[in-house]
């Protein structure tokens, strides 16, 4: 109990370090903390996938057109359901920074397709019937305090031109990490109508197809039959189950991921240093103190148990402090940062407090190392004698 | 001292030497010294500075070893210990008193008194109990939950000897325990451990070169270039 007491009194006796050495971590549990929200926004998607949903698209690139003629051969294939497809419709609001994740999809598919998809069905019919309408995430709604009824002018990146949409509905997704919430989605038909006077060259085009797969059939073979189909021609295709498809996604940007990895590592050694000053410092101004305990008759190990714990009561405080923050960061990150630009909904999970608690524990445990190590070793006649 | 040692030892060196090595040179602080202590002595060694008086005491504390020779106290050997077994040695035998009080100033001066008994099984009423009893004892029982800034010196080194006092030892070491204090705080300790001496037959082995300190023991012995003045 004595020694308890002991070990919360020296964690607090120096205010102003601790508020500092607590600060410290805590932006760095702030920053690990965004780092794995960013990493697990990534994965996401995968953990997420469909089974039933296959992706096909071209080939040789995500981002060469397969031609809007497929759909039938597609959909005659067997153990096909449901063939959907779809664009990227990249717009931007007021200007450049304003932009957010924007799609045109076949309409009469669409719902079919992502189940996903949570809406009231007023608003749902309101939005088949107006091919000139637009359907909006929740989160892109509340980002520029659009509702339904709204005229949104955007400027067309992927589609030239101005374009005036109403809002005819705010959808909430059952899978944010595969339908996000802070997306826009028009008619195919009406953005590939408007490609006729803008980009003829571009018209009856398409980006990817989702051909839905039925119950119980064999997933392998129908993705076999796609590409068979389109083998040798112009346009061959690569089809992929959904979970595959991102993951490759996610695999295509492994450098980055990977990097995102180490700067996470990098920056709980920089906890570590952080800590490994302020409690160096603090045994070194203490040791006159320790070799008196030592004196009366303590151990080493009581001695390690009192740094020990003093570094991981600052720890596990900067932990604390630091996921305290990462709440409203996070939020704010997802509008500032991401601004709805991904598919990813920015949630804290428990994973990341986890982590984010282990990686602290971890950091309070190496930045005791060295001191207790030092301690361990320093004779009685050593602490009395050491001039702080 | 001889005839009193040959019943009841409490402290016995035997042609302890302690030499240091400074800039290669050997330094010898104790030269073959032999002596014992009785048990219930209150004995002072005195000598200038440099004399190895610190040093003896600490060889006797089992908190330094010496180079050759034989440190018994308590019936135990000591110059063969090892440093975690000397500081459980220490836990049930020694109750040393520093110059500068090193008391823990993020501790009450019970919970400094306290500190030893963490070491022991008492329970927390018996650990209580004993710490009241030594505050009494050095007269500071109304002076409980004061930190040692709120103390005076000489309050802060009654502390000090209920801190050692407490876990009731075998024997008492004090080195220079009145070097801070004014002569009325020094006077105050120097009855504190003569009291201990007499009321509760304490061994005091205290370290001082003060004089009027010394003349508080029962027994003075000089310590001059690490050789022991003995008795005519």
């Amino acid at each position: 109990m004595t020694l308890l007491r002991l070990m919360l009194r020296n964690t607090v006796r120096r205010p102003v370090r601790l508020a500092l050495t607590i600060g410290g971590l805590a932006m760095v549990v702030l920053a690990f903390g965004l780092l794995r929200l960013t990493l697990d926004e990534w994965h996401s998607g995968v953990k997420a996938a469909a089974n039933n949903r296959l992706i096909t698209v071209h080939a040789m690139s995500d981002s060469l057109q397969l031609p809007l003629a497929y759909k039938e051969r597609m959909a005659v294939i067997p153990g096909v359901q449901l063939v959907h497809y779809g664009n990227v419709f990249g717009v931007e609001y007021r200007d450049a920074k304003e932009s957010f994740g924007a799609f045109a999809e076949h309409m009469g598919t669409f719902f079919e397709t992502y189940p996903e998809i949570l809406l009231n069905e007023s608003d749902r019919l309101a939005f088949l019937k107006d091919r000139g309408g637009c359907l909006i995430g929740w989160k892109l709604a509340a980002r520029f305090g659009w509702k339904v009824g709204d005229v949104i002018p955007l400027k067309g990146t992927t589609h030239a031109g101005n374009w005036e949409l109403v809002v005819r509905g705010i959808f909430h997704s059952s899978n944010p990490a595969i339908m996000g919430e802070g997306e826009l989605y028009v008619h195919w038909q009406f953005a590939n109508e408007r490609l006729k006077t803008t980009a003829p060259d571009r018209i009856d085009q398409v980006g990817w197809y989702v051909a839905t797969t039925a119950p119980g059939v064999n997933t392998r073979t129908v993705v076999a039959a796609i590409d068979a189909t389109f083998a040798n021609s112009f346009a061959e295709t690569r089809t992929e189950r959904e979970q595959a498809y991102i993951a490759g996604w996610v695999a295509r940007a492994g450098a980055l991921l990977e990097a995102l990895d180490w700067l996470s590592g990098v920056m709980n050694g920089i906890a570590a240093l952080v800590l490994v000053n302020a409690l160096a410092m603090a045994v070194r101004e203490r040791t006159r103190e320790y070799g008196v305990m030592k004196t009366l008759g303590f151990q080493p190990r009581h001695l390690v148990t009192l740094v020990l714990g003093e570094s991981l009561l600052v720890a596990l405080g900067g932990a604390l402090v630091g996921l305290g923050l990462l709440y409203p960061a996070a939020r704010l990150y997802a509008v500032m940062v991401a601004g709805g630009k991904t598919v990813g909904a920015y949630e804290i999970t428990a994973e990341t407090i986890w982590l984010c608690l282990g990686a602290m524990v971890l950091v309070g445990l190496l930045a005791a190392l060295w001191p207790a190590v030092r301690l361990s070793r320093m004779t009685t006649l050593e602490g009395l004698r050491h001039r702080g | 001292m001889s005839d009193a040692a040959m019943v009841d030892p409490v402290v016995s060196l035997h042609n302890v030497t302690k030499t240091y090595s400074r800039g290669g040179t050997e330094v010898s602080v104790i030269r073959e010294l032999s002596f014992v202590i009785p048990a219930g002595t209150f004995l002072a060694i005195m000598g200038p500075s440099g004399s190895g008086k610190s040093t003896l005491l600490n060889v006797m504390a089992g908190i330094d070893r010496p180079t050759s020779g034989s440190v018994v106290v308590a019936g135990t050997r000591l110059d063969h210990m090892s440093e975690g077994a000397m500081a459980r040695w220490r836990a049930r035998h020694i109750g040393y008193v520093f110059q500068t009080y090193n008391l823990i100033p993020v501790l009450t001066a019970a919970e400094n008194v306290e500190l030893p008994l963490a070491l022991t099984h008492l329970t927390r009423r018996e650990r209580a109990d004993h710490v009241k009893t030594a505050l009494r004892l050095v007269g500071l029982a109304d002076r409980m939950d004061h930190y040692p800034r709120q103390l005076s010196g000489g309050q802060e080194q009654r502390v000090g000897v209920a801190r050692a006092i407490v876990s009731d030892p075998t024997m008492i070491l004090a080195d220079e325990p009145t070097g801070n204090l004014d002569r009325e705080s020094a006077d105050d300790i120097l009855t504190l451990l003569a009291r201990l001496n007499r009321e509760l037959g304490k061994t005091i082995v205290m370290v001082t070169h003060d004089p009027r300190a010394a003349e508080r023991a029962q027994m003075i012995r000089h310590l001059e270039k690490g050789l022991l003045e003995m008795p005519p």
